[in-house]
């Protein structure tokens, strides 16, 4: 799966919760304020479900769930 | 896996489930309103209770079997805080707690913290709290003051944490600081280490049996190995993930304690006669019973919907879990308000009524594992879009159709 779909999964999952849509893949939602911090859990269950596969204490960097990008990034590496 | 394989599975579940149920209800009858009198009264769940549960495999039921647990689903974990909930919220209390450090292990510990520690926890052999809350810090956990100074191969702990439940009788805490650097750390302290203290805190509103502490760090070595996650994860994730868990189970404990209040104020109000008839018939206690019946059905609902969503592992489980909490335990308050009020003068006595301590410890309920003032926060800023979105794709229908 490429980067780029992740990005759009990514997107559309969040635009379920965000009602802004002007933001930019590379936008830290949490320091913009576009989400509550029950979001942080949130991603990672959808991540986990999304690659059936389970996260670990070593993938706990708040910064790998801040953007869009640097979900899809940690999502690629996940799915390797 | 094909449709037959899934209806074959489904009704495993199932089968499974009503099993589970059945073992929750005959191991718990061993307790009686007499024992969670006598808890409220002394301010004290006794070890052997706990103990008693584990005897019973019902410490850490979500846990994987190869750690001594059960895998069960959620709404088994739920009907056990349900009935554990029509029993004693002290013991809710202390059940929730135990099963948050359990939560946090299996979420974010490594394989040998997991092997090591849920073993232990599920046994009863060691028994585990939850240590964020502050003096000063509450709802605003990211700022927690108690301070995680590092050193060679571990950290100094120092700082102060209130309101603990199950604080002054828990073996090990999953305690939440922050570095030098501003990053939030989840580790584990046992209350045996050098520079802990705990003191009871005593003459609470409810949940005197939880056995709550105010506890003091005073530069306690936390060795590397009992870190759970990393740096910077200690709030979002470790203490996500398992309050999480924790407000499923205040959620279906109030749901035990609407049902207690429920069963007990039809029963009062069919028995006490008054004006030549059981007040039962009387229109504005049956308003009351009402209202009381239709908040049982409320918060049972949400609370499976929030299960089932979590035994599906969607991510859209957590909104409907903190729904489920602020629900279950605003209605859980005006229920046992309303069995004070079926009661009358009996409902305001610990003697003639279980309804008294229900309606001191239901207020609790609305204040742990989150304020609700904080859990509605949650709920508008996650739940708004949804609406909104709906709103659009409707008026985009209209326009099509036009």
């Amino acid at each position: 799966m490429s980067t780029q779909t992740y990005q759009t999964e990514i997107r559309e999952f969040l635009e379920t919760f965000i009602a802004e849509d002007d933001f930019e893949d590379s936008d830290d939602i949490f320091e913009m304020g576009l989400v509550s911090s029950l979001m942080a859990m949130q991603l990672v269950l959808f991540v986990e479900k999304r690659l059936d596969t389970k996260l670990d204490g070593a993938d706990l960097d708040f910064a790998n769930f801040r953007t869009i990008d640097r979900i899809a990034t940690l999502m690629q590496a996940k799915a390797v | 896996m094909n449709a037959e394989a899934k209806v074959n599975n489904s009704v495993l579940k199932e089968s499974q489930f009503d099993q589970n149920i059945k073992e929750i209800d005959l191991a718990l009858a061993q307790f009686s309103e007499e024992d969670a009198r006598r808890w409220d009264l002394e301010s004290k769940i006794p070890r052997t209770v706990i103990e008693s549960l584990a005897a019973s495999s019902l410490l850490g039921v979500t846990m994987p079997r190869e750690l001594s647990g059960r895998e069960w689903c959620a709404r088994s974990l739920g009907h056990l805080f349900m009935r554990l909930g029509s029993i004693s919220l002290s013991l809710v209390s202390i059940m929730t707690v135990h099963s948050m450090v359990l939560e946090a292990l299996r979420l974010w510990g490594t394989v040998e913290q997991k092997k090591l520690w849920i073993p232990a926890l599920v046994s009863g052999e060691i028994l585990g709290a939850f240590g964020l809350t502050e003096p000063s810090h509450g709802s605003d956990a990211m700022n927690v003051q108690s301070r995680l100074t590092k050193l060679e191969s571990g950290y100094s702990l120092s700082g102060h944490k209130k309101w603990i439940s199950f604080g002054s009788g828990a073996d090990v805490l999953l305690v939440f600081g922050q570095t030098e650097q501003g990053e939030t750390i989840a580790c584990l302290v046992p209350t045996a280490a050098e520079g802990f203290e705990a003191k009871p805190m005593n003459n609470l509103l409810g949940f005197r049996g939880a056995m709550l502490g105010d506890i003091t760090f005073n530069e306690c070595l936390v060795p590397d190995e009992n870190i759970i996650g990393t740096a910077g994860g200690g709030v979002p994730y470790v203490a996500g993930g398992a309050l999480d868990l924790g407000r499923l189970a205040i959620a279906y404990g109030c749901l035990g304690a609407m049902e207690a209040c429920t069963q007990d104020s039809v029963i009062h109000a069919r028995s006490r006669t008054q004006f030549d008839e059981p007040i039962a018939n009387h229109q504005l206690v049956q308003q009351l019973l009402s209202n009381m019946i239709t908040s049982v059905k409320i918060a049972r609902q949400l609370c499976d919907y929030a299960a089932r969503l979590r035994d599906e592992g969607s991510p859209h489980s957590t909104l409907e879990t903190t729904i489920a909490k602020y629900i279950a335990s605003t209605h859980s308050v005006k229920v046992a308000s309303d069995a004070v009020q079926v009661f009358g003068a009996a409902g305001c006595s610990a003697d003639e009524s279980r309804v008294e301590r229900y309606y001191r410890d239901t207020r609790i309920t609305e204040i742990i594992e989150g304020s609700n003032q904080m859990q509605q926060m949650m709920i508008a800023r996650n739940g708004m879009s949804e609406f909104q979105r709906q709103a659009r794709a409707f008026e985009k229908l209209q326009e099509a159709v036009k």
